[in-house]
């Protein structure tokens, strides 16, 4: 039954379980992405952005 | 140690501390501020690596490409062949080339963004200096005929467990960092690195799980189609997740910090994270349509193919308009220029791709250049470009020096861009030109309009040409960037990058554990409905009932408690965008989920006791020693050994393949190009003499032909005394060899070696039986011998060998 299954009945509704899966990992993605506060997005955004000096490397360490 | 108001925190990036959606504020924080100084030098070293392997996977990349044009530069040696060398360029390209480059890149980014240093100097001098003794090995080993005959995953077990014990090694580090970072909140770059090590590492055991047979030799655990969808599976997602997701956390980091402005949308980054790590995992099964791979596998490799096209192109749409506003610096910064063509180049390659899995698009391009093309077009203009883009950045920043030169540099970039769009065009007129030939008929489709091979491979000779022009003028351009290098570091001092951070330690509401993040409104839900669309999806009739109503009940439920607890789910992923355990183990279990759906299946229905119709006969020990030569030459780099369900191929190989042909074959070998025809049915097609002056040179019996000579294999004795202990290892995965008796084996080898001989002492020419030749003959005429299996409710198994 098992490899039946798999060869025969259901090739037609694997693009669809695909579809369906891929989908719903996207809206609810988007949704989460959508709802992020503005102030969070800003502040992660600008997360590159830190001021750095440099100090002569010590290569012998 | 006293609790900060957020207002009162010191703005050490410009801006204010992550909010909870609770609206809290705060931090717990102490009044001591230190100064962390990063470890530049770990990234010096992997960025000047990068810079030396990556002109060596370059020339060996020239060497290959004139030896498709040029016979003779295989110069009858062994270690010099192109079967041998082409796996040293992709694996020099790969793992030593951008491998080293992406670990500059996530070291130097990933200090700066959770503002701490590596965790430890000896882990990541053992990552450095690990790294680099594996490629080295790669380098000798490959070129002397090592190799387990799978593509980007050829190097020996022995390297196989340094591999996965550096990479450990990595990952220790890494994560050891972020556990002692000052900054709470993690990057979308950071989320691409995590993603990156935790599905390699999966990839890479899983793939190469083998069992030796000596020191230098193995047979992987899968074998036949099992083999094939774990190879591709592995194949696929070394693009995905080796060059594509570590270098998309780079674009998130360095394209920013060149243009200077933040990333142009970090909502869209967060949907091209999620999206791109849960889809690019199930697209595998797209490098091999219209093979006997089961169809429900090709069906879903095509469509989730089809899906990346929108978190692609999220992505490099990301990264393109994060460039907003200072367009005209490309005049004149060659940085900015690299990335935005670099861009542009991923933007290329991942429109190709899904095109390129289309059923009926990928029965004209697989096999031939237009693959090569597709795969150049993102290994050199997007990982060679931001390669080339991070380290014109960096240099002036980790030797506190000005570039040596600013034309230079931008005449590297022109170099590069001409070489690569010759490169690529060449490779796509070349394919769609052969692939036309190949698939050409006439008479109403009976008959083929070009039944040699040879002259569909000489028809494409002139773009072979351009090939290489367009390979050397990026090679040049490289070479460039080496010199710029060299001079911007000579005479210059290096120095470390330092901050001064507040010592922040996170509210108990910010951190989430293990079972705070498995008792969640979210994963509950999720792994609910999973486990209900399962007993849908594949139970009998009560069970699909049962679960096709859990399903609905589960999503309705789901619905109404996230109307009702919007809070509860949001500050689920609030908390797990602050703490990496949880958010690693989420992404794992996100690129987890489509390996397992396509592998697990295969692995138990497909194997040799359940095939119905046409199944393999076990190679004979000297058939098995042949095998053994055969891909130790890498003749899979050239030849397939899949004759695919289209007309064209069964016209011009044979009927096509069948699941249970391939199914004892450890590795398997169908191949993903075809630079000579296919060999499944190459079996008693031509006299054991035609094979035995085609390998001594095959320009005697197919004049045009640019395939090497082998004359080594007429001198050298087959290792017959290895084949015990292969054979006991072949019988352990399940290949239905007999228990030898002492000497029996030995009888039964040299039996089959003197047919051999006697055949071609018959044919007039002499040569002495226990030579390699013999071994590989006995091999390829071995090649589309089958038995027939009836199904089990037909006949009690009437199996009948095929004449």
């Amino acid at each position: 039954m098992f490899r039946r299954l798999f060869f025969e009945n259901w090739v037609s509704l694997f693009p669809l379980i695909a579809l369906i899966t891929a989908g719903s990992v996207y809206l609810t993605i988007f949704y989460r992405a959508v709802r992020m506060k503005s102030g969070q997005i800003d502040r992660f955004a600008r997360l590159p952005f830190e001021s750095e000096s440099s100090i002569p490397a010590d290569e012998s360490k | 140690m006293r609790f900060v108001p957020a207002s009162r925190v010191p703005r050490l990036c410009g801006d204010r501390p992550p909010r909870l959606s609770n609206g809290s504020f705060f931090h717990f924080m102490t009044d001591r501020k230190i100064t962390i100084e990063y470890n530049d030098k770990i990234v010096r070293q992997f960025l000047l690596a990068s810079v030396i392997w990556g002109a060596v996977g370059m020339v060996v990349g020239m060497l290959v490409a004139s030896q498709l044009n040029y016979w003779r530069l295989n110069f009858d040696l062994p270690w010099l062949t192109f079967g041998r060398l082409r796996p040293l360029h992709t694996n020099a390209v790969i793992f030593a080339f951008v491998g080293n480059m992406m670990f500059a890149g996530v070291y130097y980014s990933t200090q700066r963004l959770v503002k701490a240093r590596l965790a430890s100097d000896f882990l990541s001098s053992l990552h450095f200096w690990g790294w680099q003794l594996i490629i080295v090995a790669a380098a000798i080993s490959l070129p002397l005929g090592f190799s387990r005959g799978k593509e980007y995953a050829e190097l020996i077990w022995p390297i196989n467990i340094a591999v996965a014990f550096i990479w450990v090694v990595f990952a220790v580090n890494f994560f050891w960092t972020l556990a002692r970072r000052h900054e709470p909140a993690l990057y979308v770059a950071v989320w691409f690195y995590i993603a990156t090590i935790i599905t390699v590492a999966m990839l890479y055991i899983v793939n190469h799980l083998s069992i030796p047979t000596s020191l230098l030799h193995s047979y992987p655990v899968f074998g036949g189609v099992q083999d094939a969808l774990v190879q591709w599976w592995y194949g696929h997602n070394a693009v995905a997740f080796f060059l594509t997701t570590p270098i998309l956390g780079i674009m998130y980091y360095f394209v920013p910090k060149a243009a200077e402005r933040p990333v142009y949308s970090y909502r869209l980054s967060v949907i091209h994270f999620w999206s791109l790590v849960f889809v690019y995992i199930w697209a595998g099964p797209h490098h091999l349509l219209n093979t006997s791979l089961p169809g429900w596998l090709q069906a879903l490799g095509m469509t989730f193919s089809l899906m990346l096209w929108a978190p692609s192109w999220g992505g490099m749409l990301n990264g393109l308009l994060t460039l907003r506003g200072v367009w005209h610096k490309l005049r004149t910064d060659p940085v900015l220029k690299f990335f935005a063509a670099a861009v542009t180049f991923y933007g290329m390659a991942t429109f190709e791709g899904p095109l390129l899995s289309i059923k009926s698009v990928n029965a004209l391009a697989h096999y031939t250049d237009w693959i090569i093309g597709h795969v150049h077009a993102g290994a050199l203009g997007w990982n060679g470009f931001m390669a080339a883009g991070m380290t014109y950045w960096l240099l002036p920043r980790l030797w506190n020096k000005p570039l040596y030169s600013v034309p230079l540099a931008n005449l590297h970039f022109w170099l590069g861009t001409v070489g690569i769009l010759l490169y690529v065009a060449a490779m796509w007129t070349s394919g769609i030109t052969q692939g036309l030939m190949l698939n050409a008929t006439t008479d109403n489709g009976t008959i083929l309009a070009y039944p040699s091979f040879l002259d569909t491979l000489n028809a494409i000779r002139p773009m072979m040409l351009f090939r290489v022009v367009g390979g050397g003028l990026y090679l040049v351009g490289w070479l460039l960037l080496a010199y710029n290098v060299y001079r911007t570091v000579k005479g210059a001092k290096a120095v470390n990058g330092t901050v001064e951070v507040f010592v922040t330690e996170r509210t108990a509401e910010e951190r989430l554990g293990i079972g705070a993040m498995v008792a969640n409104p979210p994963v509950i839900f999720s792994c609910f409905g999973t486990l209900f669309a399962c007993a849908w999806m594949f139970g009998n009739d009560f069970t699909k009932l049962f679960g096709l109503l859990g399903t609905v009940f589960c999503v309705m439920l789901a619905w109404v408690h996230f109307g009702s607890r919007t809070h509860r789910w949001a500050a689920w992923y609030d908390r797990l965008l602050l703490n990496a355990l949880p958010f690693t183990i989420l992404t794992f279990i996100a690129v987890a989920a489509g390996g397992m759906i396509q592998i697990i299946p295969t692995t138990l229905v497909n194997r040799a006791e359940n095939i119905e119709g046409r199944r393999a006969i076990p190679y004979t020990p000297l058939e098995l020693a042949g095998r053994d030569l055969y891909i130790a030459e890498g003749c899979y780099n050239c030849h397939s050994q899949m004759i695919r369900t289209l007309v064209p191929d069964v016209l011009r190989y044979g009927d096509y393949s069948r699941l249970g042909e391939s199914i004892y074959d450890y590795p398997f070998q169908w191949g993903s190009k075809r630079t000579g025809p296919d060999l499944a049915r190459v079996g008693g097609k031509y006299p054991n003499l035609w094979h035995y002056r085609h390998m001594l040179n095959p320009r005697d019996v197919s004049p045009g032909s640019n395939m090497p000579n082998y004359p080594w294999l007429f001198t050298n004795k087959t290792d017959v005394a290895a084949l015990s202990s292969k054979l006991a290892v072949q019988r352990l995965l399940g290949v239905p060899y007999p228990e030898y008796q002492e000497g029996e084996l030995l009888l039964l080898v040299n039996a089959q070696e003197k047919a051999v001989a006697d055949d071609l002492h018959a044919a007039g020419v002499t040569v002495a039986p226990d030579r390699e030749i013999i071994a590989l003959i006995a091999y390829l005429q071995k090649l589309g011998k089958h038995e027939i299996v009836l199904p089990l409710n037909t006949a009690a198994n009437h199996n009948r060998p095929t004449p």
